[in-house]
């Protein structure tokens, strides 16, 4: 079979996925939630509770305001014990929403949602009402890129099955153990984008869930699925679109602008859930591991779980490197271990200590090494070069703002110099400054 | 972005939170490995002086680092390798009798100015070894170029110990066997002449290295006007018959500490490609440029004509190698791109060409690189790689496809 990839860059972490093969199993209960009002890209929800009030499971507690936000729901049953403001990894200041655990726990399986004469717009509001985002790590509301503009016309849907973090195992244990509740969140999907075509995209090292989705889609032609080399980032939308499609998505511009939308398997799971039983995203999988970790496994667990909980569950060794929420490729670092799993969470990673490298101040050597495995084409040692002489708008000329994070640069930099980390200064610089003189521009 | 709080602060709080495994350290002691084959073959051929003069250079190259490192109060470096490389590639380009002085000041001349004066690895716009070897040829030009002796293993082949090999190539003793002494003494002063009727071979009578006797070769030739024709046939040959192709391959020949053994050479950049620290692009055009030019234009300045040329004389003698795979290939002085590369490895080979056809040197690998060093940064601002979603395949479809 002829794998389908990307045509430039990237690199090939060892993929450290120790969990591949332990199926999916609920998380207990966690004694307490603290769920952030904001998980998303977007606006904040509005917070619809207050300290005192009891709350069943899947209760709309946090309202979505405006077109991209999203709505958040109690994800246990018990009694609201404060609404304070505190940090999350990525925004200062958020609204959490504190639960008790206690009460009733809710049963949404016994009865099944037929959905075969419902319109799209209704599926729709069924996806943004139960308050699903993209959960592979962007966390962009998901019923916002299910509503293309009407002028851009869809012909294609992407499955992003890749997983190409190391570590990460979830979406492949999805994969495995619920194909045909896959490909019924994809049918969700067609029928709600009017799209005639499905690419899945798959890495070859899961020929298990290639099979079982295979398996699953069999007898439905606009089903195709493909597998991909195993190369990060091959789950980036835009690496994924080109290995698919061979289409490229403008500089600057959405998936949507080349008639295409891509969602990842947690997502469409959770479509899935959110249609078929009515379910709100209130838990989510995710892959708890780490070389040191005994325990180390897939698991569902509800949104707002402190990853304390996760850690006196699960166990984590007293010596040990960085705690990740995420993949090591692209996650953030936990530095308090009382923040919380939220709807992006897709694993929380413990490194050993060895694993965690040094930032130095090495000098670059000029080795090429960092524009050889860009993916998107950008010359990390050049734009390096601008921003350290504050040359941003150079950077950007030369493609700054087109860089996706995916951290191959770095991941590769013998000098281990923090090219990513830089180059998001560097846009935020820009943005701030683009801001400042649009609004000075009135 | 997540704060590194808590003693974390050497480690990454950014993302990616692994690395691979190759760093800046090991790739440069992967480097000064893969000099050792070529380091060996130096003291083989070149007898213990060899040793001594890249004893020196290493040393005084990862003192004046250090010294440097104080003097402009950076951290210090002599740890990542680079002062030990840069040291190993000035002495491979001196002669095996290279006095001390030359040695040390060259030395100290390439890590002190080419490459801090400049701001440290990285920064220097010029290989800091080859710098060292231009200004050692300015300077003591003398003690740079002239007389060259046989190597110790020919010597050896006529009866004498590795001791006294070594210290005929410090002296710069032409050596000669008591048979050829009065035939040599006699045509002392039509060598070149007699070099082309065949009369004795280079390796006794010394005097110049491969492309020194090729090039005073071409001189006699250009000379000779109507003489030209009668040695015209044996001229075919002539090039070919100062070194055999096995020689020059293996380093028997005379020559630079470091420069003469291709396979010697060829060793170590195996190593580095086996070890990804090389990637042999640039090598391979550079010398196949070479070797192409060399064959359609090498007969003309000797009256032959058109591809008439010898490109594996070329090719295995004067440095080209070590030039080619371990000079011009430096980091910091080549181009980032693959285009870039192949252009630059494309002028290297011209130039280089043009120098050993028409130049007024024999060699011509460390000038090109030298010269081409100072256009890399306009490479790098030119030719830059395409962006994703800015070219012809984002245009086509922008708007959605229909
Ligand atoms: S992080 Fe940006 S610059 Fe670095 S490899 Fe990825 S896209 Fe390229
Ligand atoms: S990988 Fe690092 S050292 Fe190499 S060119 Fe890029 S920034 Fe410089």
């Amino acid at each position: 079979m002829e794998l389908k990839h990307f045509t430039k860059g990237g690199v090939h972490p060892y993929d450290s996925k120790y969990t591949s093969e332990k199926p999916i199993t609920n998380a207990h209960l966690p004694k307490q939630v603290r769920i952030p009002m904001n998980m998303h890209i977007g606006a904040p929800a509005k917070v619809l509770v207050k300290a005192g009030d009891k709350v069943e499971e899947g209760q709309l507690i946090g309202e979505a305001v405006g077109f991209i936000s999203a709505n958040i729901h109690a994800s246990v049953s018990g009694t609201v014990i404060a609404v304070e403001k505190a940090d999350t990894l990525v925004a200062k200041g958020v609204d959490y929403v504190v639960i008790e655990t206690g009460g009733s726990i809710r049963n949404w399986y016994d009865k099944k949602f037929d959905y075969s004469k419902t319109p799209p717009e209704k599926l729709l509001e069924m996806v943004k009402a139960a308050g699903v985002v993209g959960m592979g790590g962007a966390t962009f509301p998901t019923h916002v890129k299910l509503s293309p503009p009407k002028e851009k016309q869809m012909d294609i849907f992407i499955v992003n099955g890749a997983e190409c973090e190391p570590y990460l195992t979830i979406d492949h244990r999805t994969m495995v153990e619920k194909p045909d509740a896959i490909i019924e969140g994809v049918n969700i999907i067609k029928k709600i984008l009017g799209v005639k075509r499905v690419m899945i995209g798959i890495e070859e090292n899961k020929p298990d869930a290639i099979e079982a989705i295979s398996k699953a889609s069999e007898g439905d032609p606009s089903i195709e699925v493909y597998a991909l080399r195993t190369r990060y980032p091959q789950g980036g939308e835009k690496q994924l679109i080109q290995a698919l499609t061979g289409r490229e998505v403008p500089s600057g511009g959405l998936p949507s602008d080349v008639g295409i939308v891509v969602q990842n398997v947690a997502t469409i799971f959770a479509i899935y859930e959110a249609v078929v039983f009515q379910k709100p995203l209130i838990e989510r999988g995710l892959t708890y591991t780490g070389e040191q970790i005994e325990m180390r496994g897939n698991y569902k667990v509800r949104i707002g779980s402190p990853v304390q909980e996760l850690i006196n569950e699960f166990g984590m060794p007293a010596e040990h490197g960085t705690v990740i929420a995420g993949g090591p490729m692209m996650g953030l670092e936990l530095t308090d271990m009382k923040f919380p799993v939220t709807k992006g969470t897709s694993g929380i990673v413990v490194l050993p200590k060895k694993k965690d490298y040094a930032v130095n101040d090495y000098p670059c050597i000029r080795c090429g090494r960092c524009q050889f495995v860009c993916p998107i084409g950008l010359e990390p040692w050049y734009l390096k070069t601008l921003t350290d002489k504050s040359l941003i708008e150079e950077a950007v000329e030369r493609g700054l703002l087109d860089c996706i994070e995916c951290g191959s640069c770095s991941f590769v930099c013998p000098s281990t110099i923090p090219l990513v980390a830089m180059f998001r200064f560097g846009k935020g610089f820009w943005r701030r400054k683009q801001a400042a003189a649009a609004k000075q521009a009135g | 972005m997540a704060k590194a709080i808590g003693g974390k602060a050497a480690t990454a709080p950014f993302s990616p939170h692994i690395h691979a495994p190759l760093t800046l350290h090991r790739i440069m002691w992967d480097v000064v490995i893969a000099l050792i084959p070529a380091t060996a073959a130096a003291i083989y051929f070149f007898g213990y002086n060899a040793a001594v003069v890249i004893g020196i250079s290493v040393g005084t190259a990862v003192v004046t680092e250090l010294v440097m490192n104080l003097i402009l109060k950076r951290p210090i470096s002599i740890a990542d390798g680079s002062a030990v490389i840069t040291g190993l590639l000035f002495a491979f380009n001196l002669p095996p009798s290279a006095p001390w002085y030359v040695t040390v000041f060259g030395s100290m001349f390439a890590i002190a100015v080419v490459k801090w004066a400049f701001g440290g690895l990285g920064h220097n716009i010029m290989n800091p070894a080859l710098g060292g070897r231009v200004f050692v040829l300015a300077a003591w030009s003398g003690a740079m170029v002239n007389v060259w002796s046989p190597t110790v293993p020919t010597m050896m082949s006529k009866g004498l110990s590795f001791m006294q090999a070594s210290d005929v190539i410090i002296e710069k003793v032409p050596y000669v066997t008591n048979q050829v002494y009065s035939q040599i003494s006699q045509i002392s002063n039509t060598v070149q002449t007699n070099i082309l009727t065949n009369q004795v071979t280079v390796d006794m009578i010394t005097g110049a290295s491969p492309l020194g006797s090729l090039k005073s070769m071409y001189e006699t030739m250009s000379q000779a006007t109507n003489a030209v024709q009668a040695v015209s046939h044996a001229s075919h040959v002539a090039p070919k018959m100062a070194y055999s192709y096995w020689d020059l391959f293996i380093g028997n020949v005379p020559g630079c500490i470091g420069e003469t053994s291709a396979l010697a050479i060829l060793l170590g950049a195996i190593y580095l490609m086996w070890r990804k620290v090389l990637i042999p692009v640039l090598p391979v055009v550079y010398i196949g440029t070479a070797a192409l030019l060399v064959w359609i234009f090498g007969g003309l300045p000797m009256g032959l004509g058109w591809f008439a040329g010898d490109p594996l004389y070329h090719i295995l003698s004067g440095g080209l190698f070590l030039g080619a795979f371990f000079m011009a290939t430096d980091y910091v002085t080549s181009p980032m791109s693959i285009k870039g590369t192949l252009i630059y490895g494309f002028l290297l080979g011209t130039l280089t060409v043009i120098i050993r056809l028409w130049g007024g040197y024999p060699e011509g690998v460390s000038y090109s690189i030298v010269f081409m060093n100072f256009f890399v940064p306009i490479f790098d601002r030119y030719l830059k790689p395409k962006i994703y979603g800015k070219g012809k395949a984002a245009v086509l479809v922008k708007g959605g496809a229909k």
